[in-house]
């Protein structure tokens, strides 16, 4: 058992936590819980809380690590599609573009408690998914068995046979389902057209075997089943490894290309798969667009910046947080992630500590710092004091805080779980009231009032108020101030119950050192990562990605990680 | 009582062509009894004919006491909050002195309407049906509507949202309700051409051969997955999904009065909305997009297309920033000065008086009433601003339920809990409460 998570159960159940997550009253982002891996005792090694199994939850697909170190496969799953990857799927397929067809129209795709959308036990199929997939599924048949189309899809179609309705369905078909069609399911479909081709038209069958197609599990579903390999485990067949390869490497569907290698069963080794993963990511030297995408939509959902556009700080205190800074912004912490991970090919240690960021006019205009003008983002060295790397984005800074004035908590909660993956209990059925901000006091010290004064209160938030205080010299619209309502700021804070124990810090540079050089933060990230690209919550992700997390601990680049990730034996096999 | 139609979105809601080809008979109710409900015998029980509509609207965050309940026992005189609501006062009927049963603080939105227990911010979701379900069921029975229920939100709580994220709904079938958020996507899946008129099939209508077809597979799929419970149960989920679309197409078709043409309240978001989930969540749109999703829900009622549906309107627990004034964050301004609080959930009963406006025009369901006779909003916070205690959470009923309801008071529920209300609310859409909630209730509110 872990020094941390000790430290984390005695103050939880000490003081019941009973405090305010923020000292605003707001209550722990993300309603934080579950068995986080923690960090162990021993620099540079990192173990996970032992699994609980707790009867009132339903199963589920996630693994429970019995140790992030030792390298292990995942369960058998079914991922049902977001709505993205099969609006994807569906576009690729039958090359239509927003103006011929406007997407699909389905339930949003729900989050996990990473912040993911993609997450295997989240994503299901029920009633009204099912009902807006059936009508989604009639509007596009019609587009299909229209004669524009059909004629495209299958030129056959003038002779309205039987082996042109084979050729039709198991030509959609191998796309849709990104494997060849088997026999009991084409049979079915010939049986289809048999029955419909009795009193109707070739067209009629088109329509009514694109309806079918358009709803069947094989679409919906990534599948990760695999067969016994007769060892107890399950072989992912070429096809489900090229659909794994093509989903986390491109968002979308396998190419023809990839499915080509699936046939030639050019996908069994590390080696191939790893060689067709670095063939998605890059184009030459070039990393492709698509994988840039994936990328920075897993940044978006791992630091919750999908509020930025939603923020609002107090007129009086932020006048110039309009919506064109928030816009920037967003594009400014894009450019740099781009930068770090895919142009410069960095590590953990890069992102928390790069000293640059980027900046147009509007932002060069707002922060005070870099000579960009217009809508052209330019690299800038930030300033002394103005922090570095992913914590001292603009963006981040101003999610995390409220309107008033900054959220220690909220920063702090931030870096504990994202960062450190440390467990944080959850805020306590009823808390109280808070002082409201005056003019006498700093954040700080309102923080302490409520937070330190108060035993129950202080044993959970040490864990989170320490590491915001760093961060205060950042104000709630994401800018340096030297001073807070004219009284000085303390930016000093602890790092509590790190491998290298608890760590002192000063200001948010030394934050971002302190982190970077923390084996545990390294771990972290691969594991939100790896949860990502494979659609797993992040405790279970780890110990499926060890080997390539040893590696980036060691200091390969978190694009090499991501890479790794398809080399990993959960790639190709299941339990 | 009749009311004639008295603004143009009320007209819009209602304009074209109503069939009365399957005008329904009204009860004719008019007795007022004593108590909560207006009596329960075999003399003024529902008929299967009646058609009464149920709405389900929590009130996030809830409110303080003073702000929400009338100064007295009459609700006519109203409350800061509820002011909004005077022109339709004497069809209020306050609750005071609720509890959760088994739930506290803003999880307990899980509860409030399920009658689950729900302990905890990571506590499993509940798994029994909530009281909008089961009066959809009872319908379904007696006289089927062409959708059960109907599932609306205005950036309603979500994966982004705080409290658990995905353990967040409020409605329970007995797995969580989806809600539609985006009003131009539900306008378009409720009126729009995928829903009212299908994409015409050439010829017969081979939709349950399409079912069957995906069923084969998804058994295929069981045969390959034993021992992957997780996997499997999914696949029962689907497998249960389609069933249900496949009694609803045996079924014959429902006809109700079409009322057809554009809403101006969803026009005016289409560019902005169409196709682009996202967009729905964005803040300086959430004005207009619960503008429009009154409508939505206001004309599945007044149609009969469903008579129950439910509306998320915000979320509890998260700083929503609400168009009032400068606009003020919602979660973070329970938490301070109640007059400021009061004012935004006062806004909320703006809305409020728009869907009340909206649904008081002819019953084409039952002449001579209106569809607001004809209906109940049972609304209901989850826990207190202040101190976030769910002891004493804020209640109001809307309507009077064909007569069922004694509207125009203050009820005091001596502690008594959600489950009691929502029990009342199923005896008066006669619905057996046995298997309604974690534990039985027998009781009534009187």
């Amino acid at each position: 058992m872990s020094r941390l998570y000790w430290l984390l159960v005695v103050a939880g159940a000490a003081s019941g936590c009973n405090a305010y997550i923020d000292g605003t009253g707001e209550k722990a982002p993300g309603g934080p819980g579950g068995s986080n891996p923690v960090v162990s005792g021993t620099a540079g090694t990192t173990s996970t809380t032992p699994p609980v199994v707790d009867p009132n939850q339903p199963p589920t697909a996630q693994v429970a690590c019995a140790s992030a170190d030792t390298q292990t496969i995942g369960h058998r799953a079914l991922r049902r599609l977001t709505n993205a990857e099969l609006e994807t799927s569906i576009r690729a397929t039958f090359g239509l573009d927003a103006a011929a067809w406007t997407g699909v129209n389905l339930p949003s795709d729900a989050g996990s408690h990473d912040g993911f959308t993609n997450n295997v036990d989240s994503l299901t199929v029920g009633p009204d998914y099912a009902k807006g997939t059936l009508d989604g599924a009639k509007k596009l048949a019609s587009l299909i068995s229209g004669d524009a189309l059909l004629t495209k899809l299958a030129p056959c179609s003038s002779a309205a046979d039987r082996a042109c309705a084979e050729t039709f369905v198991s030509s959609l078909g191998a796309k849709l389902y990104r494997r060849p069609l088997s026999g009991n399911e084409k049979t079915r479909y010939l049986a289809l057209y048999d029955k419909i081709t009795a009193k109707e038209d070739f067209k009629s069958f088109a329509y009514w075997a694109a309806t079918a197609l358009l709803q069947s599990p094989h679409l919906i579903y990534r599948s990760e089943v695999g067969e016994p390999d007769g060892s107890g485990h399950f072989k992912l067949s070429a096809y489900e490894i090229a659909t794994e390869l093509s989903f986390a490497f491109t968002g979308g569907p396998p190419s023809a290309a990839l499915t080509e290698l699936a046939a030639a069963n050019q996908l069994s080794t590390p080696e191939q798969i790893e060689a067709a993963a670095r063939g998605l990511v890059f184009d030459g030297q070039t990393v492709k667009p698509a994988f840039r995408d994936v990328v920075l939509h897993f940044a978006n959902q791992w630091l919750g910046l999908a509020g930025l556009s939603n923020i609002k700080k107090d007129a009086t205190l932020y006048p110039d947080f309009s919506s064109e800074v928030q816009e920037s912004m967003a594009e400014e912490t894009r450019r740099f992630f781009s930068s770090v991970v895919l142009e410069e090919q960095g590590n953990v240690q890069s992102i928390l500590t790069a000293p640059y960021t980027y900046v147009d006019g509007a932002l060069a205009k707002y922060y005070g710092f870099g000579t960009a003008s217009g809508v052209d983002f330019a690299r800038v060295t930030r300033p002394a004091n103005w922090g570095v790397g992913l914590l001292a984005q603009g963006s981040l800074l101003a999610v995390q805080a409220n309107g008033l004035t900054t959220s220690p908590t909220r920063r702090g909660y931030l870096v504990r779980t994202k960062l450190l993956c440390g467990a944080v209990p959850p805020p306590p059925a009823v808390v109280g009231a808070i002082p409201e901000p005056t003019a006498t006091q700093t954040t700080r010290q309102r923080y302490e009032i409520v937070h330190e004064a108060n035993p129950s209160c202080g044993g959970c938030h040490a864990l989170m108020d320490h590491i915001g205080f760093a961060l205060e010299h950042l104000d709630s619209a994401g800018r340096y101030r030297e001073t807070e309502n004219t009284f000085p700021i303390d930016d000093t804070g602890t790092v509590s119950g790190t491998t290298a124990g608890d760590v002192k810090i000063k200001g948010a540079s030394e934050l971002a050192t302190t982190l970077a050089n923390l084996p545990e933060v390294s771990d972290c990230v691969s594991s939100y990562v790896a949860a990502y690209a494979l659609g797993l919550n992040h405790e279970s992700a780890a110990c499926l990605v060890s080997n390539a997390a040893r590696e980036l601990r060691g200091g390969k680049s978190l694009l090499d990680f991501y890479v790794g990730i398809a080399r990993s034996e959960h790639f190709r096999q299941r339990r | 009582m009749k009311r004639s139609f008295n603004s143009e979105h009320a007209k819009q809601l209602v304009r074209s062509q109503i069939s009365r080809r399957r005008l329904l008979q009204a009860a004719g109710l008019t007795a007022v009894a004593p108590a909560f409900l207006t009596g329960g015998g075999p003399a003024i029980a529902q008929t299967a004919g009646q058609p009464l509509r149920l709405v389900c609207w929590p009130l996030m965050n809830g409110a303080e006491a003073q702000f929400f309940y009338p100064g007295g026992g009459d609700a006519s005189v109203l409350s800061t909050i509820t002011e909004p609501l005077r022109k339709y006062a004497s069809l209020a009927t306050f609750v005071r002195g609720l509890k959760v049963d088994g739930a506290e603080n803003h999880f307990a939105v899980r509860a409030t309407y399920s009658g689950g227990s729900v302990s905890s911010y990571d506590s499993p979701d509940p798994t029994v049906k909530s009281v909008d379900q089961l009066i959809g069921d009872s319908i379904a029975a007696k006289a089927a509507t062409p959708l059960k229920s109907v599932h609306l939100g205005a950036i309603p709580a979500d994966s982004i949202q705080y409290y658990k994220q995905g353990r967040n709904k409020f409605f329970y079938a007995p797995t969580p309700v989806d809600y539609e958020a985006n009003p131009v996507t539900a306008f378009d899946r409720l009126f729009g051409d995928s829903a009212v008129t299908q994409p015409k099939p050439m010829g017969s209508d081979y939709t349950t051969d399409t079912l069957d077809l995906v069923g084969a597979e998804l058994g295929e799929l069981d045969a390959r997955l034993v021992g992957a419970q997780s996997e499997l149960n999914k696949l029962q989920l689907h497998k249960d999904s389609l069933a249900s679309l496949r009694a609803a197409g045996m079924k014959p078709p429902v006809t109700t009065p079409v009322i057809t043409g554009p809403l101006a309240s969803v026009e005016k978001l289409r560019a902005s909305l169409q196709g682009k989930t996202g967009e729905a969540y964005k803040y300086s749109y959430f004005s207009d997009i619960f503008d429009a999703q009154v409508d939505n829900l206001a004309r599945v009622l007044i149609s009969g297309m469903s008579r129950v549906a439910t509306l998320q309107a915000g979320s509890a627990d998260n700083d929503l920033i609400v168009p009032v004034g400068q606009g003020y964050p919602h979660h973070l301004t329970s938490h301070g000065d109640q007059p400021t609080f009061s004012k935004l959930q006062n806004w909320y009963f703006g809305k409020m008086a728009r869907l009340l406006e909206a649904l008081d025009v002819d019953d084409p369901l039952a002449p001579g009433a209106t569809v607001l006779d004809n209906t109940v909003v049972v609304v209901i916070g989850e826990c207190l601003p202040y101190s976030h205690s769910s002891n004493g959470v804020p209640a109001v009923l809307l309507g009077k339920l064909g007569g069922k309801i004694r509207t125009g008071g203050v009820i005091d529920a001596k502690g008594a809990s959600n489950k009691t209300l929502m029990s009342s609310i199923l005896k008066a859409f006669e619905v057996d409460p046995a298997h309604f909630g974690a534990t039985t209730i027998t009781g009534v509110l009187t």
